[in-house]
């Protein structure tokens, strides 16, 4: 009874300390943690300090000065981490002046004041990577994000900048593009790739030319300078594909020169799950739709099967389930759901949007999973994750509460 | 049993007084500031007594009765409230761009959002009322409307005047480029359809005369039931069906000068082909914005036609217009001093910019413009051109108590509105720091 | 021997003449004003300014009078030096809509907008009359890499007097304006890489092969040479802070409508501000924006980027900045001094002192307010402009 006495009076400080905004300590009591890493635990404490996940378990003491959120019948996971979501950018997405930018830098054109940002938190996602657009061969680098703030300037939220390499093979880089039959070309979109095969050359090219860069520079080209670094694997590959020849014809282009590779939308992927599975390659779902959104979409994923991403994780391989940078992104937890009712175990679904997606972006030292010494980006749920009905109550990031539901 | 009614009455006379302090006029007092009644001279140190939300009484000694709510306005300026006579105000910019059509029975109420918080700044600023009317794409929009400030949230209860005026445009270019349509297209179009109007107006009334006269002949037919066959008479033919045009009916009215025609003019031969169509067809004219005006200052005094000026700046437009290419801000000043009835507007890039009515007042005194025709401008004036001025425009007793009190004088840069009444009702107040 | 005198006779003549010319041009005056506002040392009341060969002479309660200064009595009346506009488009097109645009290339530093520039032009000597005395022109902000701005003056008997910078400084655009769907850049990201690659090339530059894009950048890049970058939201100001603070850059920032929410980071830097002019706006809140900038210990200036609103209407930002809480001597330091510096003018012009340019306009009333009319302007020495009584 005096348990409870001493729990009302602490209920009756949580708005105090909620509007206060951050407190140094915070101590989580949660009916059900969801670590992702390990085995959940029940009617456990999270301690928070100075952002960073302090100590978790059952038998933790709380420290007299920590403010208390009470989540005791809820349930407590990880933020969610989005492998490919919708980018707070304003304008193009893509330098459409040419179809390889290597170069270009999508963390160069992030809007602090974009309001994506309020719209990704309140879905629960705490870290996120955007990506040049899918209009260009090769789209240039993405960006980890946070979207803590609204902060002032960019480099408050980067958590990890030229995170990967956009690389696109489909029908997007082509959709724009002409060919100069019975008109003169009068702008810079009379140019290749209009075939799948223009495509492959063009990476082909860039890479070759990459080679010849690494032995023999007589003038700097950043650009160049990047594929290098992607040919030596300090930069990942996100490559976008949909149609199942394009995901053989990108394996075997990685396999040629020793890529590392992640797949993206990877729509028709359930077609060569063993061939991913073997070279080993992760792949980020995602967007989900039963209606394809764009005409790249409707033309390339016809055959898109709502089993994907059982399939493949039932395969073996490392699957991640994202929004898919669409404007109207469906959220994480229902895509987790949507898995789930077609197939994909239900731990693995978990994992695909919260520690699957850190470990394929590199950041699974500091997100992901509700561990002593990580981040503290905390979801706080009014049940099952995995269940439609249940909401987001609250959203905790780096420590702080960004997000709250009445 | 009289406890019981006790506990019924009371609180229904508390709610009854609620109910009428809400819907019906206020009482309270104004006291100790330089009053501008605008109508006539300053009243130094007077008080304004308002009773039901009109001005009941005014002047250096008046009686304030005990229990009435006094403000204090001692070291401030008292005037009625701003008017902005070229407003845009609740209505989405969309609303404004109709094409290039003959359409007078499109009323602008029907366009009017009153959701629109920027309401508030500009209420802020001492603009109490503004008139609002369809944009110059339009060879005729529609029609305009006098709109209060009062905050109600359906347009209705905004609306101080309805059908003020038929607004038209001649030589307005759409998208800022010559159009197929060229001004003299303009000028004749609207012609045709004065003309078109007044050939319905003769159709109607053949119409109405035949009606009449059939029915007449129907009723002695009728009554003669006995001696019809005796005298062999035709049933009498009923007139064909005349069909009510909604655009004929209205521009009719402005043919009877029962509503004015507010045509927008820019261009020297634009305004003189408005005065040409006032000539002839003989209606109520009034100009909007005659930019180039004041090249012919004579030709619109003559003809005693009311004005109203603006932008005073090209500056508060969206951007560069050819129809500015000669705009001078000296115009208010130049046809002002020809004792034109002149009102001045802000014409501003978009709702909000009706808060800069005090501002365009002041630069039109900076250009020449005596500073009482200008505070007249933007209060009385653009009342009696849009026919409200036995309500409101100046401090008069049995007007309604729209009344502004200011820091400063009202010209003065750095004046700030401290308090803003409608109808006797406190609706704006300054907060103590800014 | 008679054929070569005659010549050199007529020659020295002319010359001469012309020189006599010229120096009854510059007539001496002596203006009594009412309010003599200095600027940089305080309103003198009922003093008298000498303006003599184009420069203020001398200014204060009673200096000696030269004989042959005309007397002009303006003891009624405010005296305020020539105002600055630092970032208009006056005189560069034929119609009201300014040819400041070169944009098949999105870069060419090479372009100076000088030679577009007509003395002659309607607009300019329709500008005479609204106090503005000294300009920056600039080109539009449809480039990357705009082109290079000048400094004139509003009137000039010869190019040498109208033109007080040539070369000002390089303009540079982070506006969706500067975002083209059919020429290089077409998103921010292209346009920030854009940059960086042309910045990074003038670094590179040596001049042992001549280039004139290279030499222009390459003194951007160096920070020689102003960089006057127009940035408006909170990202494009960002941006050209990172710029910045990568490469150095003697930077100015354009327009910097919504500088005040990251306006510690520009007054960290020391960044001036050129600001956008008032009455493109309308709404409370981003009218009180430049007050903030102002507060925050930024030196500003204003502009009217004429003809998008009119060059009669710099003094109306200013007083609009003060109705909404703008110090209202900073508002005349900004109209001035502050415009001068941070140009690199100031030798010059920018406030009534011995030595600098007599550009001054004198006006029936307080500078600051709306109802004050210009009753004449000075320019050089020169009464540019007079108001005639209707």
């Amino acid at each position: 009874m005096r348990r409870y006495a001493i729990l009302l009076t602490f209920l009756l400080l949580v708005p105090i300390s909620a509007t206060r905004g951050q407190a140094d300590i915070i101590a989580i009591k949660a009916g059900k943690i969801l670590t992702i890493s390990g085995d959940p635990v029940t009617d456990g404490v999270i301690l928070v300090e100075n952002g960073r996940i302090a100590e978790i378990g059952t038998e933790i003491e709380v420290p007299e000065n920590a403010s208390i959120i009470d989540a005791s019948q809820k349930v407590v996971m990880p933020g969610l981490v989005d492998a490919s979501a919708v980018p707070p950018v304003r304008g193009d997405l893509n330098e459409q002046s040419s179809e390889i930018t290597p170069a270009l830098r999508i963390s160069s054109a992030l809007d602090p004041q974009s309001k994506v940002l309020k719209r990704i938190v309140q879905t629960g996602v705490t870290t996120l990577y955007v990506s040049p657009g899918w209009r260009n061969v090769i789209g240039g680098l993405g960006v980890v994000i946070k979207p803590t703030g609204p902060p002032r300037r960019t480099q408050e939220m980067i958590i990890k900048d030229d995170a990967a390499l956009t690389v696109v093979m489909g029908l997007d880089p082509i959709s724009g593009n002409r060919i100069p039959w019975r008109e003169p070309p009068t702008n810079f979109y009379y140019r290749r790739p209009t075939t799948r095969m223009a495509i492959i050359w063009m990476l082909r090219k860039s890479l070759f030319d990459a080679q010849q860069y690494a032995t023999s520079k007589d003038k700097e080209d950043p650009g160049l300078q990047i594929l290098c670094s992607a040919l030596e694997d300090e930069i990942p590959i996100r490559l976008n594909v949909r149609r199942a020849i394009n995901i053989r014809t990108a394996l075997k282009l990685a396999e040629e020169h020793d890529l590392k590779l992640i797949l993206d939308e990877c729509t028709e992927g359930y077609k060569v799950a063993e061939e991913i599975a073997q070279k080993n390659v992760p792949v980020v779902l995602g967007p989900f739709y039963y209606y394809p959104g764009s005409s790249s979409q409707y033309r390339e994923g016809r055959e898109v099967n709502w089993n994907n991403a059982g399939i493949l994780a039932n395969a073996g391989v490392k699957v991640a389930l994202a929004s898919g940078a669409q404007s109207q992104p469906i959220d994480l937890l229902t895509a987790a759901t949507f898995a789930v009712r077609h197939g994909m175990p239900r731990d693995k679904a978990l994992k695909a949007i919260t520690m699957t997606p850190a470990e394929i972006l590199g950041i699974a030292d500091r997100v992901g999973s509700l561990e002593k010494g990580k981040d503290a980006d905390i979801l706080i749920l009014s049940g099952d994750p995995l269940k439609v009905t249940t909401r987001i109550e609250r959203v905790i990031l780096n420590g702080k509460t960004v997000h709250k539901t009445d | 049993m009289m406890d019981y009614k006790r506990i019924v009455v009371v609180p229904s006379l508390l709610l009854l007084l609620m109910f009428t302090s809400t819907f019906g006029g206020q009482d309270i007092a104004i006291r100790g500031g330089n009053i501008l009644t605008i109508n006539d001279a300053p009243i130094e140190n007077g008080i304004i007594l308002i009773k039901d939300g009109k001005i009941e009484a005014l002047g250096q000694d008046v009686m304030i009765p005990a229990d009435v709510r006094t403000i204090d306005a001692s070291n401030k300026f008292v005037m009625p409230g701003l008017i902005d006579a070229q407003s845009r105000l609740f209505v989405i910019d969309s609303e404004l761009r109709e094409s290039r059509t003959i359409a007078p029975e499109l009323n602008i109420i029907d366009a009017i959002d009153p959701f629109i918080k920027e309401y508030r700044e500009v209420l802020a600023q001492g603009v109490t009322v503004i008139y609002v009317a369809p944009g110059s794409r339009s060879l005729v929009g529609g029609r305009g409307a006098v709109l209060k400030l009062n905050g109600s949230k359906t347009a209705d209860k905004m609306v101080l005047k309805t059908d003020v005026a038929v607004k038209a445009a001649i030589g307005v270019s759409p998208n800022n480029e010559s159009s197929s349509l060229t001004r003299l297209e303009h000028y004749s179009s609207i012609r045709e359809a004065l003309l078109e109007t007044k050939v319905y107006m003769q159709r109607k009334e053949k119409y109405d005369r035949e009606l009449a006269e059939y029915k007449e002949k129907k009723a002695e037919y009728e009554k003669k039931d006995g001696e019809r066959e005796a005298e062999k008479k035709e049933k009498p033919k009923r007139p064909a069906k005349f069909r009510p045009n909604p655009t004929y009916e209205v521009l009719a009215k402005v043919i009877r000068k029962e509503i004015p025609l507010q045509i927008e003019a820019h261009r020297v031969s634009d305004i003189l082909n408005a005065l040409r169509l006032a000539d002839e067809f003989d209606f109520s004219l009034i100009l909007d914005k005659c930019t180039e005006g004041y090249m012919i200052s004579d030709e619109i005094a003559r003809r005693k036609v009311p004005v109203i000026v603006g932008p005073v700046s090209t500056s508060f437009v969206d951007m560069p217009r050819l129809e500015y290419r000669n705009h001078d801000m000296r115009n208010a000043a130049i046809l002002s001093r020809r004792r034109i009835k002149l009102a001045l507007g802000v014409s501003g890039r978009d709702g909000a910019s009706s808060k800069f009515i005090l501002s365009a007042a002041a630069m039109a005194v900076a250009n020449g413009m005596d500073k009482d025709a200008a505070l007249r401008a933007i209060t009385l004036t653009p009342a009696e051109i849009f026919g409200v001025a036995d309500r409101i425009g100046s401090l008069e007793v049995g007007k309604d108590a729209d009344i502004v009190i200011l820091n400063r004088h009202p010209l003065d840069a750095l004046t700030q509105v401290k308090t803003v009444l409608i109808e006797g009702k406190v609706v704006f107040e300054r907060k103590t720091e800014q | 021997m008679r054929r070569r005198i005659f010549p050199s006779i007529l020659l020295s003549l002319s010359v001469f003449s012309h020189l006599v010319v010229a120096a009854e041009d510059t007539q001496s005056l002596a203006i009594r004003a009412g309010r003599i506002w200095t600027v940089t040392d305080g309103v003198i009341t009922d003093g008298v300014i000498i303006v003599k060969d184009g420069k203020i002479h001398a200014v204060g309660k009673e200096p000696d009078v030269p004989a042959e200064a005309k007397i002009l009595d303006m003891s009624d009346k405010d005296v305020i030096p020539g105002l600055i506009d630092a970032h208009c488009h006056v005189g560069l097109s034929l119609d009201i809509f300014a040819e400041i645009d070169e944009i098949v290339s999105a870069v060419t530093p090479d372009m100076q907008i000088l030679d577009a520039f007509d003395p002659l032009a309607e607009d300019v000597t329709k500008a005479r009359s609204s106090g503005v005395t000294t300009v920056m022109l600039a080109p539009g902000n449809k480039n990357p890499i705009a082109g290079q701005t000048a400094i004139v003056k509003l009137y000039g008997n010869k190019m040498n007097d109208w033109v007080l910078k040539r070369k000002g400084g390089v303009k540079l655009s982070l506006r969706d304006e500067a975002l083209m769907s059919d020429r290089r850049p077409t998103s921010r990201a292209g346009l920030m890489a854009l940059l960086r690659e042309q910045l990074n090339e003038g670094k590179a530059y040596k001049d042992d092969e001549y280039d004139p894009c290279g030499e222009v950048l390459k003194r951007v890049a160096d920070g020689n040479v102003p960089a006057y970058i127009c940035a408006c939201t909170v990202d494009e100001i960002a941006s050209a802070v990172t710029l910045v603070d990568e490469y150095g850059l003697k930077a100015v920032l354009i327009g910097a409508e919504k500088g005040d929410e990251i306006a510690d980071i520009i007054a960290e830097r020391d960044i001036p501000v050129i600001y956008a002019p008032l009455l493109l706006f309308s709404k409370d809140k981003d009218l009180k924006r430049v007050v903030k900038l102002a507060n925050s210990g930024i030196k500003l200036a204003f502009s009217s980027t004429a003809p998008k609103t009119a060059l009669h209407d710099l003094r109306t930002s200013a007083i609009l900045a003060t109705k909404y809480g703008l110090n209202p001597e900073v508002a005349i330091k900004s109209l001035t001094i502050h415009a001068a510096e941070i140009l690199g003018i100031a030798d010059r012009v920018g406030s009534i002192e011995k030595g600098k340019d007599a550009d001054l306009v004198i006006l029936n009333g307080d500078p600051l307010q709306l109802t004050s009319n210009i009753e004449m302007v000075i320019i050089n020495g020169h009464i540019v402009y007079k108001r005639q009584e209707e």
